[in-house]
């Protein structure tokens, strides 16, 4: 690990006024559980100078409910929103999210905004020594395209790229429809989750510190699923994720949200799924069918043909548990 | 028998290597290859030494190059011997040059600061590759990279074959397993005032690397100290090809102590014997009771960049095969080094011949657990031992003393309900929709193929020390050896003082490995032990007006075997003794073909392992929903660290070896899974509780009846597994791990095609 300047503000305008400072050679640090990694591993072609800690911010840790929806401030520890009644009783596919991230001591330390911003898992990326300068990194190769990506992206990569989102929280954020507000020099901004996402990072600026999560309050018979498959019971990133939210009316689904994890560098709506599913209700057969448009233009590589079984799989089960149908049926 | 030193080691009270700094201590850390094969054509240190804080740069110039000294360990029996540090790096994380500096920091910056000039030479990565003709030599003064050509035959298996019922083929691969334990490799190096080497380390063979140090450095042996009183989790990590080496240099440069420090990355591809990944083609011949005819085998193993183990897997010696010609490749390639994880070659080896057995088995009709029942081998003197397959392959000549598969079939077969519950292939569909399988196979492994000493003090107060150097890397057997110590005496637990895993305060001991520790260290505590015990009885005998055979010891006492009112404590007893204390030594030696004479026998361990599982047809996802373990153990000094061992093998291995483990490495040699995240290292979470049979057989040459455990307990795993899996789809998978992407693809389900 380098050296480097650890730097304490106590507000979130002092926060802002570091990393504008540093212009893009300072690191925020919360939770740390992503960032002493790669701290350590050194698998970014440069190390940040300075480390902005903003774990002192505590008007950052909050999270309240009202009519409207739900408010979670961005230093809002992983456990904390696990155990939450209010999130689990309203909000259930961020509850379900948020329990299955990694495992509970890293629950008890990474927080809901270093969730969100969390750095891809990409083994080229991760390499230790920037042994990879990759494209997410500012060279010009995809070492997983001609590598092994049998954990990588089913839907290609715009800019060449094909690592993919981890994060859970972000794909049961998406489904809920949720904002997330940055602050930076120039003043605030509410981003929608579908914007805070780019092919190669996220579109917070280097001066910008994500303070707050805000999630809309559900219509009524609204429910929600989040599943995710992963290859040990604990402690492990997705292979595929999936988070269903309906609204369903009189039998048929009214409106839905179907995003994935894992399949894209950003979070995925299967807009097929959902297209098919609008307007009729929940049988096996519709949501067969809404499963099989969900990974409809995948374009899989070498090693990952496998992730589109599980994909298709997950959003069949997700469409059935969201309608309180049984599995298998 | 909760290990003695649960509650240090959960505390957070045991010392482990490096948790006590030493004044003036300096952090030492290793530049790794960037390349998977290169020559270094110069190296300069200049810069990095004129950093502040740094204290020594090693580099392949300052390795003590004595005739048998500073080698690798095993590269030497291969005819290619390699240094500690060398001026060729064979695979992407070799060891080139290391540091020793104040703080991490500075020893990390020191690294960048080192200038070295590679010139790169063609690398292989796999064994086809290093196998052709024309391909790029790994070591140069080779002809090849197969450094050795195994072979064994008995009988006729061509004209075997031939005749026989049935005959069942397979082409079987097995991927690499890294060892993954707890503490990454570390060294505590310094030379004392009176020009003596003192080494901390992490290590499973305290005596082995002392004996090496020596030489290396032109020391005489006493002049050397190697300790590892705790060891974070043993496997054949442990057994450090350099760094103790390594860290000796940096010390003796610096004039320091130094603690050298292994990342994780390092650790995976450096210092540590990960499991071989190999190639099984198997043709074999049977007969229409299940007997086998005749066996064709082909093992092709990569071993990486250094020669080593594994050989030829206990399957070998496990059954009956009266006609085989088997070959073995062993490989190098520009891959880290591979060879003695827990089991070396029997996980694979199993796993292989346990899928011809139920191939076999379908083809003639009849029961897995029986077509087993006809093969393996029994226990009994069998004087011509060494004409047997395993005794041609090995050289040994004395025979199986113990063997009570037979009833590790039957217990596991009944505890999981093996006849009501097997069905024919893909026949049965849970009510979740997913596919129902169960399967078996049986393991083996040797131990009891090493020498100990052991000394132990009776003090004046009753109470006794039991001293050998052997370092208790985790299976407990420190508990064991005290265990042994306080039945000999008719001690209390509590009143034993183990002192090992150091060479300076102990008799030389064993290597903590090949599943012996209990049997070749144990047996050596017993017998110093019972020297003391004799002493005690010959004291004791006029203070009780009884002859030492009329005395027994029990309770801290001397008594009289037909009067147990009437004793002595041992305290007063031992308060006779011109010295006020009692001493004892005892010895165990193994020969490898003499005929025991009450000491210095083999340990064969069996097992059979059964395990039900649910196929995800839909997704590919294999769960293991019940295991049961039965193991002819001998008899178990401690049930309860017995059934640790069980149950650790089983962490490791089903859903580990089985379902998840896989190296991955780039294009260049990079390995790409250096974490226990990317590796998919089994968590408690993942470990489906195994039904622990412990079979009490009695190995007549081992401690009180016991053998070893360790190893044995994980070679039948992956083999039940895989054909639990092929009796819930119908389809066979011939290479583990079983993920996902293989299930889909045997059901021809995978999106996109195959």
């Amino acid at each position: 690990m380098k050296k480097f300047y650890h730097l304490n503000p106590s507000t979130v305008a002092e926060a802002v006024s570091l990393l504008d400072k540093y212009s893009g050679s300072a690191a925020l640090i919360a939770g740390g559980t992503d960032l002493l990694g790669e701290l350590k591993d050194q698998n970014l072609p440069t190390q940040p100078t300075a480390l902005v800690n903003i774990k002192n911010i505590s008007s950052l840790k909050y999270i309240t409910a009202d009519s409207s929806g739900l408010k979670i401030g961005a230093l809002t520890r992983i456990s904390d929103i696990a155990a939450s009644s209010t999130v689990t009783q309203s909000y259930g596919v961020l509850s379900q999210a948020a329990t299955q991230v990694a495992a509970h001591t890293l629950r008890g330390m990474g927080t809901i905004g270093g969730n969100l911003c969390q750095h891809v898992r990409c083994w080229y990326y991760r390499s230790s020594g920037n042994f990879f300068n990759c494209i997410r990194k500012g060279g010009s190769t995809c070492f997983a395209t001609a590598g092994d990506n049998r954990y990588h992206s089913i839907f290609g990569g715009p800019s060449g790229c094909v690592a993919v989102i981890p994060s859970d929280i972000a794909i049961a954020l998406t489904a809920l429809g949720a904002t997330v507000t940055a602050v930076g020099s120039s003043g605030s901004r509410v981003i929608p989750m579908a914007s805070l996402y780019t092919s190669l990072g996220t579109s917070l600026k280097a001066d910008e510190v994500l303070t707050e999560v805000e999630v809309p309050a559900p219509t009524a018979g609204t429910t929600g699923v989040f599943m995710k498959y992963r290859l040990r019971a604990t402690l492990d990133f997705p292979v595929v994720s999936v988070a269903a939210v309906a609204t369903i009316s009189g039998g048929v689904v009214s409106s839905c949200k179907i995003i994935l994890g894992a399949v894209s560098q950003t979070p995925y709506e299967a807009t097929g799924a959902e297209k098919a599913l609008v307007g009729n209700a929940v049988t096996t057969s519709t949501a067969s069918a809404a499963a099989a448009a969900a990974v409809t233009g995948a374009v899989p590589m070498t090693n990952n043909k496998y992730k589109i079984n599980i994909t298709q799989a997950l959003v069949n089960r997700a469409i059935l548990a969201v309608a309180g149908l049984p599995y298998p049926s | 028998m909760p290990r003695i030193d649960a509650a240090l080691k959960v505390t957070g009270m045991a010392q482990y290597t490096g948790d006590a700094p030493l004044p003036g201590m300096l952090y030492g850390k290793i530049l790794p290859s960037p390349y998977a094969h290169a020559t270094i054509t110069s190296i300069d240190a200049s810069k990095a030494m004129a950093l502040p804080g740094v204290g020594a740069v090693v580099t392949y110039q300052d390795v003590p190059k004595s005739s048998t000294g500073a080698y690798i360990p095993y590269s030497t029996s291969s005819g290619i011997n390699k240094y500690w540090l060398e001026n060729t790096a064979y695979f992407v994380g070799d060891e080139v040059a290391a540091v020793a500096a104040e703080t991490r920091h500075i020893a990390e910056d020191a690294l960048e600061l080192i200038n070295v000039q590679y010139s790169q030479l063609p690398a292989v990565f796999d064994t086809t590759s290093a196998m052709a003709s024309g391909a790029p030599l790994v070591h140069s003064g080779t002809t090849s990279n197969v450094y050795s050509t195994l072979k064994a035959s008995v009988g006729n298996a061509t004209n075997a074959m031939s005749s026989a019922a049935v005959t069942v083929q397979g082409t079987l691969t097995v991927p690499e397993q890294l060892t993954s334990p707890q503490e990454t490799r570390r060294t505590l190096a310094y030379w004392d005032s009176e020009g003596k080497l003192n080494v901390f380390d992490s290590n499973q063979d305290v005596t082995g690397w002392r004996s090496t140090l020596a030489r290396a450095f032109g020391l005489e042996m006493s002049k050397v100290r190697v300790d590892a009183k705790f060891v974070g989790g043993g496997f054949g990590c442990p057994h450090p090809f350099r760094s103790p080496g390594i860290a000796a240099m940096l010390a003796k440069k610096a004039n320091a102590p130094v603690f050298l420090e292994y990342t994780k990355e390092q650790n995976a591809v450096c210092s540590t014997r990960s499991r071989a990944p190999g190639t099984y083609n198997i043709t074999m011949g049977f007969n229409s009771d299940g007997t086998i005819a005749a066996l064709q085998w082909t093992q092709t193993f990569d071993h990486g960049s250094y020669p080593g183990s594994p050989g030829w897997g206990r399957q070998f010696g496990c059954y009956n095969f009266p006609n085989a010609d088997c070959v073995g490749y062993q490989v190098v390639t520009n891959n880290p080094h591979r060879g003695i994880f827990r089991g070396v070659a029997d996980p694979q080896g199993h796993y292989a011949i346990e899928q011809i057995f139920d191939m076999a088995a379908e083809k003639l009709g009849i029961d897995p657990v029986q077509i087993r029942k006809v093969n393996v081998v029994e226990a009994g003197a069998n004087p011509n031992y060494s004409k047997t397959l395993y005794g041609v392959m090995t050289g040994f000549g004395k025979p199986v003393w113990s063997c009570d598969i037979d009833d590790c079939l039957d217990q596991g077969a009944a505890a999981i309900g093996w006849t009501q519950k097997r069905h024919t292939p893909g026949a049965l569909t849970l009510a979740d929709g997913r596919k129902h399988g169960i399967g078996m196979a049986v393991g083996s492994h040797t131990g009891g193929t090493g020498n100990s000493s052991a000394l132990v003090r009776v003090e004046s107060d009753g109470t006794a020390s039991v001293f050998t150097a052997t370092s208790d890397s985790g299976p407990g057997d420190r508990t064991v050896w005290s265990m042994i110590a306080a039945e000999v005496l008719g001690l209390q637990m509590k009143d034993i003082n183990p002192v090992t895993g150091d060479t300076d305060y102990s008799p030389w001991g064993c290597a903590q490995n090949g599943s012996h520790a209990t049997l070749v260290g144990g047996s050596a505590v017993q017998l110093a032990a019972q020297q003391c015990a004799t002493q005690l009885l010959q004291l004791a005998a006029p203070m009780l007006n009884a002859t030492p055979a009329q005395l027994g010891l029990k309770g801290g006492n001397v008594y009289v075997l037909a009067n147990p009112s009437s004793y002595k404590s041992i305290a007063s007893v031992v308060a006779t003794a011109p010295t006020a204390v009692i001493q004892g030594t005892g010895s165990w030696n193994y020969t490898k073909t003499a005929p025991p004479v009450g000491q210095g026998g083999m340990a064969w361990y069996f097992g059979a392992q059964f395990a039900e599982v649910a196929v995800d047809t839909q997704t590919g996802d294999v769960e293991i929903l019940t295991m049961v373990s039965a193991n002819d153990t001998g008899v178990a000094i401690n049930p309860m660290t017995t059934e640790s061992q069980i149950n650790g093998a089983n962490i490791q291995m089903q859903g580990g070896y089985a379902l998840y483990n896989e190296p991955v490495y780039s294009a260049e040699g990079k390995l790409l899974t250096p974490t226990d995240l990317d590796h998919k290292v089994n968590t408690i979470a993942d470990f489906i509780n195994v039904q622990p049979i412990i079979v009490n057989d009695v190995e007549p040459y081992g401690p009180y009846g016991a053998k070893g455990i360790g190893e044995g307990a994980n070679s039948a795993t992956a083999g039940a597994i895989a054909n639990a899996v092929y009796n819930a789809i119908g389809v066979r998978i011939f290479s583990i791990p079983i993920t996902p992407s293989k299930v889909l693809s045997a059901l021809g389900k995978l999106a996109g095609g195959v």
